[in-house]
């Protein structure tokens, strides 16, 4: 099941408390693979509750597999702390843990869910513990916390996190990390909120003239002269007048180029392997249309465009069957989405090529020789 | 019969769009080539002289194939040898030369020459001169051929370089593999 929009409902949770939560949650918005809303419906795909119901084992109705326990009242570093109040919470862990259980364990709905209730979800929390993105935070072993803070019947153990208190993060960049590929910053952002009049967008020394509404910038720099550019800040953009696009094209000689070709380069060049937010790798994607492929570096992705171009299959599935690294992967998805190049589906679709050995032999001799 | 592999790509267009130099940029031997002074008065306008029967370039595989690179005529009088050129190819590459008249006509027109083979058999649109002229666009080019239901990338070239006739050969392998 592919699931885009997931839902939490806080579980006896005070105003304050849900407000802290709320806002906690938001914060971690750049950072989530899935779109999470807290909800007050009966049913949520996640339950956060207080530590009195995991000590009284009262959950009634709600599957423990996908439940978070919050203890407001503890304040020293080894206790089990999901939010707490006086202190910022390590926010990267709560993400990473929520991304990760959506991962390893769908959630189901909760009638059904209930008779699948096991302690899977600590192996959850260990995987979650020794997922790539290590330096976000920290989230303790479920187990060995469990069993410290309370008599929890093994089929109760639930995905129980341990986040400890740190100091603030000293801007929403640092607390957010590079795990995800936001385009917030330098000419790449600035091309990207460009959508009605023509500007001019200055880094450093660089200018670059947008008009949006032709598709076209000019600039007298390559793609590749412009790359310090693409995430760097700061950045000043001046609206003109189209009267003052032209005078300057007719004194300057420059030609348009494409915009979509400046966005293409500059998200494919600064994702570094990043996936986009707001994509999933659990996203059923399809390439609508191929980009320009003499684009610097994107003759290198042929193969990926073609069969991203013939099937419509997630993109965690994309790296395996292609062979390129899911960091290439991502680059390249990304800066084809930022085009409109991309549409998500619903559906894999795939459309396997039946090659003979002999055929396969062939095409990899013709392209080892074109190699020389 | 020597058994080795013997295989062929073919490379069309209108005239001018660089079939013959891309073949000779590519070729791994002095290519074969037709060209005599044009007679189509449309021709004379556009080039010196012009291929009348076809183009012919190789490159050697190891374990000893061989992959042939027929270029078609431009001239609309020698059409007749696309169906004897493309019998038996992996594919084609149309060359459009982006400062024509119509270009997208004449992408148009190759497309439905080939339209048979083109049925089970890939092609890659490649546009030259694009550097003189970017009207009509990339983009024109792909809502022309999404209009006619095609697949096929487009990728603006210069058929003088080396490195783009690659792209143009590599582009057409990964959809032979993958498309």
């Amino acid at each position: 099941m592919i699931v885009s929009h997931l839902t939490i409902r806080l579980v006896d949770f005070s105003e304050s408390e849900t407000e802290y939560f709320s806002a906690i949650l938001s914060l971690a918005e750049a950072r989530l693979q899935q779109t999470w809303s807290i909800v007050t419906t009966e049913n949520a795909d996640f339950f956060v509750l207080t530590e009195k119901h995991l000590k009284e084992s009262l959950l009634p109705g709600i599957p423990v597999t996908r439940c978070f326990f919050y203890d407001s009242g503890s304040t020293a570093d080894n206790n089990h702390i999901l939010v707490d109040h006086t202190k910022i919470p390590r926010l990267r862990s709560l993400v990473e843990v929520l991304n990760k259980a959506v991962g390893s364990q769908p959630p189901e709905t909760a009638e059904t869910a209930e008779t699948a209730e096991t302690a899977e979800t600590a192996e959850t929390a260990e995987t979650a513990e020794t997922a790539e993105t290590a330096e976000v935070g920290h989230i303790d072993k479920v187990p060995e916390d469990v069993n410290e803070i309370s008599d929890v019947p093994p089929s109760q153990q639930a995905a129980y996190i341990r986040i400890e208190a740190s100091p603030p993060a000293t801007s929403e960049e640092e607390a957010i990390g590079p795990a995800v590929f936001s385009p917030e910053h330098g000419l790449l952002k600035a091309v990207l909120d460009c959508k009605s009049v023509p500007v001019l967008i200055r880094v450093n020394d660089v200018g670059v003239y947008l008009d949006p509404v032709k598709g076209s910038y000019y600039c007298p720099l390559t793609l590749e002269q412009l790359i310090p550019c693409f995430d760097r800040d700061p950045i000043r953009i001046k609206p003109i007048t189209q009267p003052e696009l032209r005078q300057v094209v007719s004194n300057t000689k420059l030609s348009p180029k494409p915009l979509s070709n400046l966005i293409w380069y500059a998200a494919f060049k600064a994702s570094q392997g990043r996936l986009l937010l707001g994509t999933s790798p659990e996203d059923v994607v399809h390439l609508i249309r191929w980009p320009d492929l003499g684009l610097p570096g994107c003759g290198n992705y042929v193969k990926l465009a073609a069969f991203m171009h013939s099937n419509t299959i997630k993109l965690s599935d994309i790296p395996s069957a292609t062979q390129y690294p899911v960091e290439a992967v991502y680059d390249f998805y990304n800066a084809c989405h930022l085009v409109g190049l991309i549409e998500k589906a619903a559906a894999i679709e795939l459309h396997e090529k039946q090659i003979d050995l002999e055929h396969q032999n062939l095409l990899r001799k013709i392209r080892n020789r074109l190699k020389f | 019969m020597t058994g080795f592999i013997q295989t062929k790509i073919v490379f069309t267009g209108c005239v001018g769009a660089g079939k013959t130099t891309a073949i000779t940029t590519i070729s791994e031997k002095t290519p074969v080539s037709t060209e005599v002074k044009p007679s189509e008065a449309s021709v004379i306008k556009r080039k010196a002289t012009t291929t009348v029967a076809m183009d012919y370039g190789e490159l050697t595989l190891e374990g000893g194939g061989v992959l042939y690179l027929y270029g078609t005529p431009g001239q609309r009088r020698f059409d007749f040898m696309t169906d004897i050129l493309t019998k038996g190819a992996l594919g084609l590459i149309v060359l459009i030369d982006n400062t024509h008249e119509n270009p997208l006509d004449e992408m148009d027109y190759y497309l439905n020459l080939n339209y048979r083979f083109l049925l089970k058999s890939p092609a890659v649109i490649g546009i030259t001169h694009y550097d003189e002229t970017m009207q009509p666009s990339v983009d024109d080019y792909y809502s022309a051929l999404a209009e006619r239901g095609d697949p096929w990338p487009v990728i603006h070239v210069d058929a003088r370089s080396l490195e783009d006739v690659r792209l143009l050969l590599n582009t057409l392998l990964a959809i032979l593999e993958y498309g």
